[in-house]
């Protein structure tokens, strides 16, 4: 496995960052009802992903980051709403769409992978029907026009059928004309996971969203599904916006990264600068207690206290009271993200004034 | 031969019949552990590593007697449990406890936090009064370092390393000196499990305890263990120190273990999957060594003999035909090897 | 070791969970209501017999028969002329006791017996395939034949029913029971020493007998339906044994020119088994064990 960091990788990267953006969140505001009273569970969230791009997006439980995810994606749960914010996806107003709009959007534009795929797959239809549906549906990705007599039709379903095995092929599934008329059942995890990545590929979306796809999974087949991604980034260029728990994950596979704690941003920047040099205490706080494999046995490093319950936060900034660098208006201001690059935010107090004080 | 020994199995077997077949014939077993033999000294901490199906759970459990073994044998500071009746078998609960994965699970929901540290008190023994297990409870507590006001709260009105504390002073409440750490970082928040840990090296430390850690956390098991005993469907197939064996594995599924750990470094971008194709199921056991579909560097000798575990260095065995055949990847190095190899 | 202060007081949290049940009932303004609606019921049925002189159901007086309500007869009179306010409360006491009685003999025997299923392998077996039979019998088949075998009365009627009822109970709680085994803290508390009795009585039965119970109300609507059903059709007790269901049926023939004979037994079961059904709706959100987590 060659690393990626040397050689004409570093061009592609340039010309991504220099791209239109793909995703665009602006303060995103949302509550959530638990146990009748709302809370804010999303706290003025903003990212952007280029073209190209991986955005890593990295927090513990209740940190908010599946919440974003299923913001972006509107699939928000019955008890959740957006108080405040704008998300634009490829330049349109996610917030503003209906229902249909939002249903293309889904086929399209943006493509939603999660942690556990059998779920996510209709255990009735077997695994080349449900990646043929999505050319069905979509005729424009075969190349064709919707309509046309059964004539039409029957030649779009094999070319349907035809792209289903391409695309098993091109997750690395072995035999993919046998594997293309088994049933979800009788396939692994790491299989099942592999072929809900080939029909997000299969859009072939703007936005492919990964919610903790390999925490379900042993940790050898982990390490095929990331080096999966990882390959295809460089040969079919997604945009990915990752999220993980796992800081390895991140390290191997983001070029940006943003943590989150308790509903905000506390900081984000560019992989590199994260692991060598992460500004906010917390971040820094979690690249140390997290064990390496070529760490020494001596101590661990735990972060004193627990992660706040959303339904009665600290004052001021989430993380002050477990912070070793926490100072006077730590437990009074809530802080601003403060740019620490032309992509670069930090929120915290010890990083400049922050306005109103 | 047993001294010192807090913990041996010899030859451990488990197998499960499944019925198949029309009239109950045509049976197919699960090995689910097929020929154990772990040593675990005194004040060691032993990590047994592997991935979903390798049998390390059901051995626990025979450790435990909660399953009774096809064959083989547990010994218990050098007795055999497997002969262990009413009193002896109270005092083999007292010595030998678990923590179990999951803490939400392990506890009864309906059971206050007070009753659940009690309840081994009053089962096992070692209080006669309710005052007096209820003292216990509380020093219990104090142990894991949780606050009295725990003690009248449900499971459910605990954050999970609250819980996960509750079942380790539950399980330190009689006083036992072997203690099975079931994946007991698993369900934990990323910043929580260094608690955790540490909490549990340093009651290692402070109540001179011998753990038997089980994890398919390659990382944590690192961190914690002085020994590491990697299993593959029902075997142990490598078994050395910690260090040693993370700094230079001599098992081609060690170190397909090790190297697929992602490493939080963007400058060594070294995840390689060298293991090919999907974790077996030990329904289908393959003929010849375990590994050999999964393994790169498999011969014809390895599709028919399975290899033994035999010592190549003191306090090391290794079961395969090629031991170290795979030292050209370690986890310090940066891979020369390109491509990845994914499937079969 | 640490050293031992005095135990800290206790009841605080435990007072703020029992008190939760009670604000989600007053909180749901339907289960209030069937809560307000089945406990005036209640109230009047236990107090009828009290009130209201046995006598009522022999007195008859074919010169008044099938009078209108008025300020005398509130509900009207009935083809014998009695008053029909006091028989349809006579009624509601017969019919909620044995209800009740019924559901809580089901649940009794149902229970004891799906525990047992579920523990004790040997059992399993027989007691499902007699379930079984049980089950696959139509329930107002069976009350009606086995109430044609031992007579026309309250109390048979209501040892058919309880025949009928158990079965459902018991497959719940086999089924629970089942279950709560495999969980992971029955594994945990064996190694801690406790054994199979103490699993059972304090452990495994707290945790399985919830949704259980949960049905409960719900259930005594529809025994309270079933036994009215089956004195309409003929199987109840005769004209001098007062209950809604051959009230209704008494009434029926007279649909026409005494209405109120029919509209207010009927409306009496309604009443109850809505309340009942809201009761119930209740009891699943408070006793769902799921909600706990």
């Amino acid at each position: 496995m060659c690393s990626i960091r040397d050689g004409g990788a570093e061009e592609l990267m340039a010309a991504a960052t220099s791209g239109p953006a793909v995703l665009e969140v602006e303060d995103l505001c949302v509550e959530l009802g638990i146990r009748e009273t709302w809370v804010q569970a999303l706290n003025d969230v903003s990212l952007t992903i280029r073209r190209g791009e991986v955005l890593g997006l990295v927090g513990e439980s209740g940190s908010g980051k599946s919440l974003t995810a299923l913001s972006v994606s509107r699939l928000l749960p019955e008890n959740a709403r957006v108080l405040s914010g704008s998300i634009r996806l490829m330049g349109e107003d996610v917030l503003a769409k209906s229902e249909p709009e939002l249903n293309l959007m889904r086929a399209r534009t943006l493509a939603l992978v999660f942690q556990n795929p059998t779920s996510y797959l209709n255990p009735v239809l077997t695994v080349g029907e449900q990646i043929a549906e999505i050319f069905e549906l979509n005729p424009a990705l075969l190349g064709e026009a919707p309509g046309g007599g059964p004539f039409a039709r029957r030649r779009r379903r094999r070319l349907a059928w035809r792209k289903s095995v391409d695309y098993l092929g091109l997750v690395n599934i072995p035999d993919p004309e046998r594997i293309v008329t088994q049933y979800p059942f009788q396939l692994s995890g790491g299989m099942q996971q592999r072929v809900v990545i080939a029909m997000a590929l299969a859009r072939q979306p703007s936005l492919i969203i990964a919610d903790e796809i390999t925490t379900a999974l042993d940790v050898t087949i982990q390490a095929q599904i990331l080096t999966l991604l990882s390959d295809l980034r460089r040969t079919v260029g997604m945009t990915l916006l990752l999220i993980t728990h796992d800081l390895g994950i991140v390290a191997q596979l983001a070029d940006r990264v943003a943590v989150m704690y308790s509903g905000s941003i506390v900081e984000c920047s560019d992989v590199t600068s994260l692991f060598r040099d992460a500004k906010h205490p917390y971040s820094r706080a979690l690249l140390e207690t997290v064990p390496t494999i070529q760490g020494s046995q001596s101590g661990f490093r735990p972060i004193p206290g627990a992660v706040p319950a959303l339904t009665d936060p600290p004052s001021g900034c989430r993380f002050h009271p477990r912070c070793a660098y926490v100072f006077d208006p730590c437990a009074r201001l809530r802080p601003l993200p403060i740019a620490t690059g032309p992509r670069d935010t930090v929120s915290c107090h010890r990083y400049g004034v922050t306005p109103g004080e | 031969m047993s001294e010192g020994l807090a913990l041996e199995t010899r030859q451990l077997t488990k197998h499960f019949h499944v019925r198949r077949g029309i009239f109950g014939r045509g049976a197919a077993h699960v090995k689910a552990v097929d020929g154990v033999d772990l040593a675990v000294r005194r004040g060691q901490t032993v990590g047994l590593v592997g991935e979903s199906g390798c049998g390390k759970t059901t051995l626990a459990s025979l450790v435990l007697k909660l399953l009774e073994p096809t064959s083989g044998h547990v010994y218990v500071d050098g007795r055999d449990v497997a002969s262990l009746t009413r009193g002896l078998l109270k005092e083999f609960r007292k010595t030998v406890q678990m923590v179990f994965q999951d803490p939400h699970g392990s506890l009864d929901p309906r059971q206050t936090v007070l009753s659940a540290l009690r309840e081994p008190l009053l089962t096992l023994g070692g209080a006669t009064s309710g005052v007096k297990a209820r003292d216990r409870a509380v020093a219990a507590l104090g142990l894991v370092g949780l606050d009295l006001e725990i003690l009248t709260r449900l499971p459910h009105e605990l954050s999970g390393g609250q819980r996960q504390r509750v079942v380790i002073a539950r399980a330190l409440a009689v006083a036992p000196r072997i203690v099975i750490l079931d994946e007991p970082t698993a369900s934990l928040d990323v910043s929580v499990q260094a608690q955790i840990l540490s909490l549990l090296a340093d009651l290692k430390t402070r109540q001179g305890l011998t753990y038997l850690l089980i994890s398919h956390n390659l990382v944590v098991t690192r961190s914690m263990s002085d020994v590491v005993a990697v299993m593959y469907l029902g075997k142990i197939v490598e078994i050395a120190e910690s260090s040693t064996l993370f700094e230079r594995p001599l098992h081609p599924y060690s170190s397909a273990l090790i190297s697929a750990i992602p490493v939080p470094d963007p400058h060594t971008r070294r995840m390689a999957a060298l293991a090919k194709g999907d974790v077996p199921s030990p329904v289908r056991i393959p003929a010849g060594c375990r590994y050999h579909p999964r393994c790169q560097y498999a011969e014809d000798v390895c599709r028919e003999h399975e290899p033994p575990l035999t010592p190549v260095e003191t306090g090391r065995s290794v079961a395969c035909h090629f031991p170290g055949v795979a030292a050209r990847v370690s986890p310090d190095d940066r891979l020369t090897t390109p491509g990845s190899v994914l499937s079969s | 070791m640490a050293t031992i202060e005095a135990p800290p007081p206790l009841p605080a949290l435990e007072v703020e969970r029992a008190s939760s049940a009670w604000k989600l009932l007053l909180r749901s303004k339907l289960a209030t209501l069937g809560g307000v609606i089945f406990l005036c019921i209640l109230v009047i049925a236990a107090a009828a017999p009290l009130l209201i002189p046995s006598s009522v159901v022999r007195s008859v007086r074919f010169g008044a028969r099938l009078q209108p309500p008025d300020a005398e007869h509130w509900f009207g009179t009935d083809d014998f002329g009695r008053d029909l306010f006091s028989m349809v409360l006579l009624a509601a006491h017969l019919d909620l006791r044995t209800a009740l009685g019924v559901v809580g003999a089901a649940i009794i025997i149902g229970t004891a017996l799906g525990a047992a299923a579920g523990l004790v392998r040997g059992l399993d077996e027989p007691l499902m395939r007699m379930t079984d039979i049980f089950l696959s019998i139509p329930s107002l088949v069976l009350a009606m034949a086995i109430a044609s075998v031992l007579g026309r009365s309250v109390g048979n009627l209501a040892i058919a029913l309880i025949f009928v009822s158990w079965p459902i109970y018991c497959r719940l709680m086999r089924g629970q029971v089942l279950s709560e085994k495999e969980k992971p803290y029955v594994k945990a508390l064996r190694t801690l020493g406790v054994g199979h009795v103490r699993m059972i009585v304090r452990h495994i039965i707290p945790n399985t007998v919830f949704p259980v119970i949960a049905r409960a109300p719900t259930d005594v609507g529809l025994i309270l339906i079933t036994l009215a059903a089956l004195s309409y059709i003929g199987f109840g007790p005769g004209p001098y044994v007062p209950e809604w269901g051959s009230l209704v049926a008494a009434g029926q023939a007279y649909i026409f020119q005494a209405p109120w004979l029919v509209i207010f037994p009927g409306l009496a079961i309604f009443l109850t088994s809505l309340s009942l059904n809201l009761l119930g709706d209740w009891a699943r959100d408070v006793f769902d064990p799921r909600r706990r987590s």
